[in-house]
């Protein structure tokens, strides 16, 4: 049974209902209405208690349809029947005053096909039995019934249908429904939207409740993938764009997206390099990179506006999708060649209001604290490296005793300062409460969310202020959408981030400095009388003297992002289909910073004196709290207005898109006049799609715009795309049986890059007017008249950065959606690229800095990207999924306008941007013999000894220098990224695990606590790493990983070359939770619809070849390191 | 109804604004300037010659990489302090590929600013305040600069392209050659020579002080002639053969008249300065120590011809400070230079070493290595019971060197270099510690305090000083005529100045060129000159290759340990053939394959 009303506005439904009681049969069409119909029809019953049980009527020889009308309007009473027996029935003719309503009903139906029941205000009017019944034949009765869904919430507007009649129901907004059962025999089908379709035999039973499961199949034929601009149904997308699901993300706790992405969509490369709490964000690319100096980051939209993505909270994302080809980026024109990233945040659904709180707590333990030796070993060390050169010992063995035995640790301490200055573990929580619901006109959605990372700096019990540190962040949006007419739809939106965060006086990159610079052996923690320790020379302090005696400094960072949109639908108005919509947006940015810092007296702790007082010398003296502050403040204002198509004829479908917009950014805390000038954008876009039958795809999209930072005349370009796409799957000679879908697209395109690099307006030769070399004048030096120098010499054909990207790609679905997998395999040249010219000479008098820019510069890229996705739910509704995504990209460069090398390995051409340059190394030395047999390294330093670097003499002239120098391994962002993992769920169980990994990249284990005794004996901290795998005079060197130690800089082992230079390649455990979803019934009694508990992990396991630090790290040293975590959280909703 | 009428007039409002703004992208900076407009104004014009100045090198900044490598790379002086590129240098560990301080880029970069001023300074409109006077003024300053520049390149790099216009960059740069060394030095004297005539003879007002007088412009002409005379440059055998790619040979064949020349330039410039008030510092009391040593630190002082304005710099301070005045104890003079220092009594103390490296003392000179005196030194110089090393030494060895025992500032009781010392290796943090157990004295200002809280004074750096001059014209007038009277007249007027008796009569030319040299060695120390004279000596193989001394750091555990006072090899340095000449870096040499490279590289 299906019901078509005819329906104009609000009024014609109350008559048609409340009037008529009539229900028309006919075709369906929009379950929204229906559940709007029945809405209203239990308005009506409630307001119709004040109606008479008596009737008055006068008719003759009337329809029983008019007379039922009519007893409707007096009593109030609903009637409920099929209208189509109404055909053979017998007219009437009735005169009766304020009778009772029974009575009347029992005379209008004796003698018709029909008997009645009346259930509550409703009047159930049900055929008899046929006469050829048996005598004893049942009569039809009414089910009550209800349907649900999977997690026990009514459905309304589920569609009820009496298998093999005309009968059927809709369900109302408690998901309850009537319908008239003719026999045991009947059967049902229960329909809904996106559920999969129910068949049931609801026997003799008078009452049932039925649940619905989600049709994730059909889900998908509907499913919408955002893209720029729109949206557009998943099966008709020909771009490159992939998508996450949220939940997945929200598995890794952290309080920036960009480290929960990484490895968990196609297309995406991600390196974190640090875990400083608000500083902790990384680095992002969309399919590599293809540029040399230009901006290498994603375009970014929250809700279509170019916002951060690291302080957009997890959960007010409701979607998150990454466009990759030029198909799905040409909309953004001269900003979409890097890729583009979409996220939207959640939306107000039609429902009753929900309520949700997501509470989550986790402890933090950092990984990977760089490991040093102790002081007795740090003795050894000197006293080595003193004696590889013939020098006398650095210390005695007196005093490599007391290191030993600590017998005196002040004067011969032994510190570890990892541990003195950093904590082992330290907590976050984020906590998040929304609110979603609304109706018809109205819907809104509102979230306020609060995390709290702390940091891993121990503190000073006797220091009053914190020094460790903090960020705490509150979070704030509310999505409200408004039908102001029927054609009118309007969207305000505000989201407010208020961050606050705490560090020491001295930055992280500081105190991890001193934790390298620092050695075991220093000083101790504090001096015998309390007072600070240092020594002369740049040991003035210890790293925990850096990080909880100088000051703090507090951050306060606010943000406001609104928009308001309009979407009018012209369909009745214009043409079906066509909707016009506006934008508007303005977000502000503000930050201040308070620093107060500070510098302890501090002193040199030299022992007892003949008398056995302790002697000091002052270092350096205190200087009191000081004050100051900074601030950063910028604005963006954006306007969008677009006009949208979308009306299918028969099997073509038409869609088209045509927008125009404009960005204006201004930082309004520029240091200097130009970059206060706004940044500015404007342009269109347009897209055309056609599809035929959903067989054949057919796809245009270009951008027009163009920025500020051109010159007049070369400011606009046109971005061109097209795209087809084959559903092999929709044609007739396809058997669906094991594939159940396959679509083939295909890309072709060009995108730009505004972010070219380099200064702002490079047409302009520029004066800079307060030139950072300067000159005093005057006996005083005090007299300046002001220093003016070329900034830069303009180049008036500077333009932007084009990428033209090429891409195929095959969905394929296999077993009913079961398995999914999506390939897609890319080719791009982005060319154009703005470098400094390169083959200026330096003696014609162009230093480095003021040499023009030129757009010279060409790189290829490419590579695959794909996703492999398995699921599937069993019988006893066990449900398993796998998922697994890779991706690879690989540059070269074509032309970077570099000279000519007249070494062909030299030549930077045909090289990965990035990549690595130096010496090859093949060994250490064994001894004098190997060293005079080698080709002669005493360019790189005078003396050459056993245990120093062999290097490779790459041009065979027997003398080892610049010219054996090449390109080697990976660069240190990944090549290749990749994730995997899976859910199980059985009853009220799931658990998750998933691993993401990068291969095809190196990283340089090298610096200050690697290369030991840059600056001398006694200088530096040294990492075990080195200590323990060097080359040792005299010992068995066979396993020796690092070359022997000197008593200063080693020019020939401390320079960039290939034994420092380790596999980059990592697998982690990056993710894996269990939770458990509290039985509903129970829950419900206490009002709560639905808790589910979870536990999970970030972080948990690595498997990689460094083992010394982080391997996403940017250099082999200590950094503020990541964080493991495990996080305990709870998700009720109300 | 209404709802749509009202949206669609927000609609069209909407359009009317995007449509109507048609110059939103035209947002270009409007409030820079030209260059045009930078010379159409005299106050602009003279902010862009204060950047010419700004290029000039800073060369009191020793470490860090900055400009001056010069010291370090000497033989009279070890900064311990290994990423600074004199170490690299020292070690012959360096190539076309590691000149970590790059000269060509810098004085390249400061030529087209000087060309572009002169080439526009013309324009500048003249007025009440801006004379032609004060046009050729600046444009003479601009045109020294220019020869400057060109000069610090000429000193390292030997034959360079010359910088004598700006180039547009369609401009064809590989017709940029390495021009004849002969050429180079002509060029930078004509340079002089035109400047000299735009120039005031002497700066007299105040807030002038740091400006190009005439004095600069003349001595630097008779430096760069002194050079050109010199064995490196002046028919050097080494590079006969040295041609560029077109054949061109870039040395020129030995002339003995170039001697003259030099000698005549200098001459001209001590005439020409002394007539305009210039003289050798003296200071108010005469006292021989305080003569020598104020006049590094009184600034402007009568004997500077020219200098360049450091403001409250610190680093010649902080590097030369001692370990127990909290400094970085990075400026290490070498034992090889302390043995140089004469007694008071005019006499060498160590004429040579054995094959050991001991010490062959002058019995004469009352030198000696043992012992430590009883009483204190006069003038409260040094504490009783310092090393007999350091009694009786000239008074510039008291006025460039701090040495144990040495009183200096707050440190009355001595300073303390043997490894125990409050000043030794033993205390250090770090790797900051004197190398040699000497701390250079010369150029620190004694009113400086470092730590616990900084008190800097006003600095400067001479590039020139009459003193040099008086010696450049003794070594070139020695070269081209022998020993006569002048010789002596102007070698004994330095002497005198710290107290020491005129040099023996008598001496042949050699001895007299040995004599020149050992007082330029010592009264020139620590001034960027030493490295530069072994070079034009052609002495750096011998001087500058092999082993430098300084005392026992390691070892000391008292005033008068004598394990501390013995001589120990500090660092072998490497000096080859290659060296005397800079290399172009290779990313130089890349562009411009034209460039030829320097011998050796």
């Amino acid at each position: 049974m299906n019901f078509t009303i005819h329906r104009k506005d609000p009024l014609r439904l109350y008559k048609l209902i409340a009037g008529n009681c009539l229900i028309n049969h006919s075709k369906v069409s929009r379950v929204m209405k229906l559940t709007a119909l029945l809405l209203t029809a239990i308005c009506l019953q409630s307001s119709a208690i004040g109606y008479s049980q008596q009737v008055t009527l006068s008719e003759k020889n009337a329809p029983l349809k008019k007379v039922l009308q009519q007893i409707s309007k007096q009593s109030g009473y609903t009637f409920f029947y099929d209208a189509r027996y109404f055909n053979d029935t017998r007219r009437i003719s009735l005169e009766v005053t304020n009778t009772p309503l029974e009575k009347v009903l029992t005379e209008c139906f004796s003698g018709q096909p029909f008997t009645y029941e009346v259930l509550d205000r409703t009047i159930i009017v049900k055929r008899r039995p046929e006469k050829n019944d048996n005598s004893g034949a049942v009569l039809s009765w009414v089910l009550s019934g209800k349907v649900t869904n999977e997690k026990d919430e009514v459905l309304p507007g589920a569609t009820i249908k009496v298998l093999g009649t005309s009968k059927g129901a809709v369900t109302d907004v408690f998901g309850k429904f009537l319908v008239e059962i003719g026999n045991e025999n009947d059967s049902l089908s229960v329909t809904f939207i996106g559920y999969k379709t129910q068949v049931i035999h609801p026997g003799a039973a008078k009452t049932i409740t039925i649940k619905l499961f989600p049709d994730l199949e059909n889900q998908k034929l509907n499913d919408v993938v955002i893209v720029g601009f729109g949206k557009q149904k998943k099966v008709s997308v020909t771009g490159a764009v992939s998508t996450v699901k949220i939940s997945e993300v929200q598995q890794s706790a952290t309080a920036s997206l960009s480290n929960a992405i990484g490895g968990r969509l196609p297309g995406i490369i991600t390196r974190q390099s640090s875990g400083e709490p608000g500083y902790d964000a990384a680095s992002v690319f969309i399919r590599g990179f293809s540029t040399i100096n230009g901006s290498r980051t994603p375009l970014i939209l929250v809700d279509g506006i170019e916002r951060d993505m690291n302080n957009i909270n997890v959960q007010e994302i409701e979607s998150f999708s990454v466009l990759k080809d030029a198909s799905a980026t040409a909309v953004y024109g001269i900003r979409g060649a890097n890729g583009v990233i979409l996220i939207n945040t959640k939306r107000g659904v039609e429902g009753r209001p929900k309520v949700s709180f997501r509470t989550e707590t986790a402890r933090l333990t950092a990984l990977r604290l760089p490991e040093y030796i102790n002081s007795y070993e740090y003795g050894l060390l000197c006293n080595e490296a003193m004696a590889n050169v013939g020098k006398p010992a650095f210390f005695t063995q007196e005093e490599l005793q007391k290191f030993k035995d600590q017998s005196d640790p002040y004067l011969y301490p032994d510190v570890d300062w990892i541990n003195t200055t950093l904590k082992k573990n330290t907590y976050q929580t984020i906590n998040n409460l929304s609110l979603v619901g609304g109706n018809q006109t109205f819907r809104y959605f509102t979230n306020v969310g609060f995390t709290l990372v702390d940091g891993i700096y121990r503190e000073d019990p006797t220091v009053p202020y914190k020094t460790n540190s903090s960020m705490k962040r509150y979070n704030f949006r509310s999505n409200v959408d408004v039908n102001i007419t029927k054609n009118l739809k309007m969207d305000l939106s505000l989201g407010g981030i208020i961050q606050n965060s705490n560090y020491p006086g001295a930055s992280a990159g500081a105190i991890f400095e001193y934790l390298r610079w620092t050695p075991n052996n220093a000083f101790p923690v504090k001096n015998p009388n309390g007072s600070v320790p240092a020594k002369n020379g740049f040991l003035n302090r210890s790293p925990y003297v850096v990080s909880t005696q100088t000051g703090y400094e507090k951050q306060f960072r606010n943000n406001i992002q609104s928009s308001l949109g309009t979407t009018w639908d012209l369909s009745s108005l214009v043409t079906q289909g066509l909707s016009l919509r506006g934008l508007f947006a303005y977000d502000f940015y503000n930050f201040m910073r308070n620093t107060r810092s500070k510098v302890p007296a501090t002193f040199q702790y030299l022992g007892k004196d003949a008398n056995g007082v302790d002697k000091y010398q002052p270092i350096g003296g205190e200087q009191a709290l000081s004050y100051g502050t900074g601030y950063d403040a910028n604005r963006a204002s954006y306007l969008e207005l677009s006009a949208n198509y979308d009306r299918a004829f028969g099997k073509h479908r038409v869609g088209g898109l045509l927008l125009g917009n404009r960005r204006e950014y201004v930082n309004l805390s520029a240091g200097n006049s130009i970059g206060n000038i706004p940044f500015r954008r404007q342009g269109l876009a347009s897209r055309v799609t056609y599809d035929y039958d959903s067989r054949y795809l057919l796809e245009f999209n270009g951008g027009y715009n163009g920025s500020e930072n051109f010159p007049k005349g070369k400011r606009y370009g046109f971005f061109p795309s097209g795209a087809v796409g084959w559903v092999v799957s929709n044609e007739d000679f396809w058997s669906r049986n094991v594939v159940s879908s396959l679509k083939l697209r295909g890309s072709y395109g060009k995108v730009g890059n505004d972010q070219i690099g380099g200064d702002r307006f490079l047409f302009q030769s520029t004066i800079n007017k307060n030139a950072p070399a300067s000159y005093l004048f005057g006996e005083n030096q005090t007299y300046q008249t002001g220093t003016f120098q070329e900034s830069l010499i303009g180049n008036p054909n500077v333009t932007w950065e084009v990428a033209t990207k090429a891409n195929v790609g095959v969905d394929l679905e296999l077993l009913n959606g079961k398995i999914t997998l999506t390939v897609d395999a890319f080719k791009e040249r982005r060319s154009g690229i703005l470098i400094r010219r390169g083959q200026i000479p330096i003696s014609a008098g162009y230093p480095g800095d003021i040499i023009p820019y030129a757009n010279l510069g060409v790189v290829n890229n490419k590579g695959m990207d794909g996703s492999l996705e398995i699921k599937n739910r069993t019988k006893s509704g066990f449900y398993y999924s796998f998922q697994a995504n890779f991706t690879y990209a690989h540059n070269i460069i074509i032309e970077d306008d570099s000279p000519l090398r007249p070494l062909a390995y030299q030549n930077s051409r045909g090289q990965s941007i990035d990549r690595p340059y130096g010496y090859e190394a093949i060994g250490l030395f064994k001894d004098q013999e190997d060293i005079d047999k080698s080709p002669s390294q005493t360019t790189l330093q005078a003396i050459i000894r056993p245990g120093d670097i062999k290097y490779k003499d790459l041009n065979g002239d027997g003398v080892i220098n610049a010219n054996d120098q090449t390109y080697f391994g990976f660069p240190r962002n990944p090549e290749l990224m990749f994730g995997f993992g899976g859910t199980v769920a059985w009853k009220g169980i799931d658990m998750s695990i998933f691993f993401t990994g990068a291969a095809r990249t190196n990283l340089f284990l090298q610096g200050r606590s690697t290369f030991a005794f840059l600056d001398g004996v006694d200088s530096y901290n040294v990492m075990r790493e080195y200590y323990d795998n060097r080359w040792k005079p005299g010992a068995d060197n066979t396993n020796a990983k690092y070359p022997s130690v000197i008593d200063l800089k080693s020019t020939n082992n401390y320079i960039t070359n290939t034994l420092y230079m380790k596999n980059g390649n990592y697998l982690r455990l990056k993710s894996a939770e269990i939770g458990y979803s509290f039985n509903q019934a129970l829950m419900k009694r206490i009002g709560i619809a639905s808790i589910r508990a979870f536990v999970n992990g970030t972080n948990l396991a690595i498997w990689d070849h460094i083992k010394v630090v982080n391997p996403e790290n940017d250099n082999g040293e200590g950094t503020y390191p990541l964080q493991s975590s495990i996080n305990i959280g709870a998700q009720v909703n109300f | 109804m209404k709802a749509t009428i009202n949206s669609l007039v927000l609609l069209l409002l909407i359009m009317t604004v995007v449509s109507c703004r048609k110059d939103f992208l035209d947002k270009a900076p409007d409030d820079d300037l030209t260059i045009e407009q930078v010379f159409a104004n005299r106050d602009y014009a003279s902010n862009f010659l204060t950047n010419v100045y700004a290029q000039m090198p800073q060369e009191a900044i020793w470490p860090d990489n900055a400009q001056n490598p010069y010291h370090g790379a000497a033989d009279e002086l070890k900064q311990y302090y290994p990423i600074s590129f004199c170490n690299s240098m020292t070690s012959g560990a360096w190539d076309a590929n590691s000149t970590v301080i790059n000269p060509w880029a810098r004085n390249f970069g400061g030529l087209r600013k000087a060309n572009i001023f002169i080439e526009n300074i013309d324009k500048v409109p003249l007025d009440q305040l801006y004379t032609q006077a004060a046009r050729s003024r600046q444009k003479g300053e601009a045109i020294f600069l220019r020869a400057f520049f060109h000069f610090l390149m000429v000193r390292v790099y030997g034959p360079i392209p010359i910088a004598d216009s700006t180039l547009t960059l369609d401009a064809d740069f590989k017709a940029l050659r390495r021009q004849p060394l002969e050429k180079c030095v002509n060029y930078i004297v004509s340079q002089c020579d035109q400047a000299a005539a735009l120039l005031p003879a002497r700066i007299t007002e105040g807030t002038e002080y740091g400006r190009v007088p005439r004095s600069a412009a003349l001595a630097l002409k008779a430096r760069v002639l002194l050079y050109m005379a010199s064995p490196l440059f002046n028919g050097n055998p080494d590079y006969t053969g040295f041609k560029d790619n077109e054949g061109n040979r870039l040395f020129p064949d030995y002339q003995a008249s170039r001697w003259q020349v030099a000698a005549d330039a200098a001459k001209s410039c001590i005439d020409q300065t002394e007539a305009a008030g210039y003289g050798l510092y003296t200071a108010a009391n005469n006292d021989p120590v305080r003569n020598y040593q104020e006049l590094f630190y009184v600034n402007n002082n009568k004997e500077v011809l020219f200098a360049y304005n450091e403001g409250n710099y610190d680093g010649l301070d902080v590097y030369s400070e001692p370990l127990s005045l909290s400094g970085f104890s990075l400026n290490a003079p070498t034992q090889d230079i302390v043995d140089q220092y004469e007694m008071a009594n005019g006499l060498r103390p160590i004429t040579g070493y054995t094959a050991d490296h001991s010490p062959i003392i002058n019995p004469l000179s009352g030198y000696t290595e043992t012992g430590f005196t009883d009483v204190a030194g006069p003038n409260n110089l040094y504490v009783a019971g310092t090393s007999n090393m350091y009694v009786n030494r000239e008074p510039r060895f008291y006025a460039s060197i701090n040495y144990s025992g040495a009183v200096w500032k707050t440190r009355t009781g001595g300073l303390e270099f043997w490894f125990k010392g409050a000043d030794g290796k033993g205390v250090a943090g770090g790797g900051n510690y004197s190398a040699t157990g000497y701390m250079l004295k010369k150029l620190s200002d004694p009113n400086f305090v470092w730590r616990p809280v900084e008190k800097t004074t006003l600095r400067t750096w001479i590039f020139f000083r009459l003193g040099e001059q008086y010696l450049n014209y003794a070594e070139a007038l020695n070269e081209a005529q022998g020993p006569v009277p002048d010789v002596y007249k102007y070698i004994n007027l330095i002497r005198a100045r710290s107290g020491l008796p005129g040099l023996p009569a008598g001496l042949s030319k050699e001895e007299m060129r040995e004599r020149v040299h050992h007082e330029r060695q010592i009264e020139l120390a620590f001034e960027s000159q030493r490295y530069f004279d072994n070079h034009r000596w052609k002495m750096s193989e011998t001087i500058d290759n092999g082993n430098i001394y300084g005392l026992s750091i390691f070892l000391g555990q008292s005033k008068t340990d004598p394990a501390f006072f013995k001589r120990v090899p500090v660092e072998r340095r490497v000096f080859q053939k290659k060296h005397y000449l800079w290399p172009m870096l290779k990313t130089e040499t890349d562009k411009n394959p034209n460039l030829v490279q320097n011998p050796g590289w």
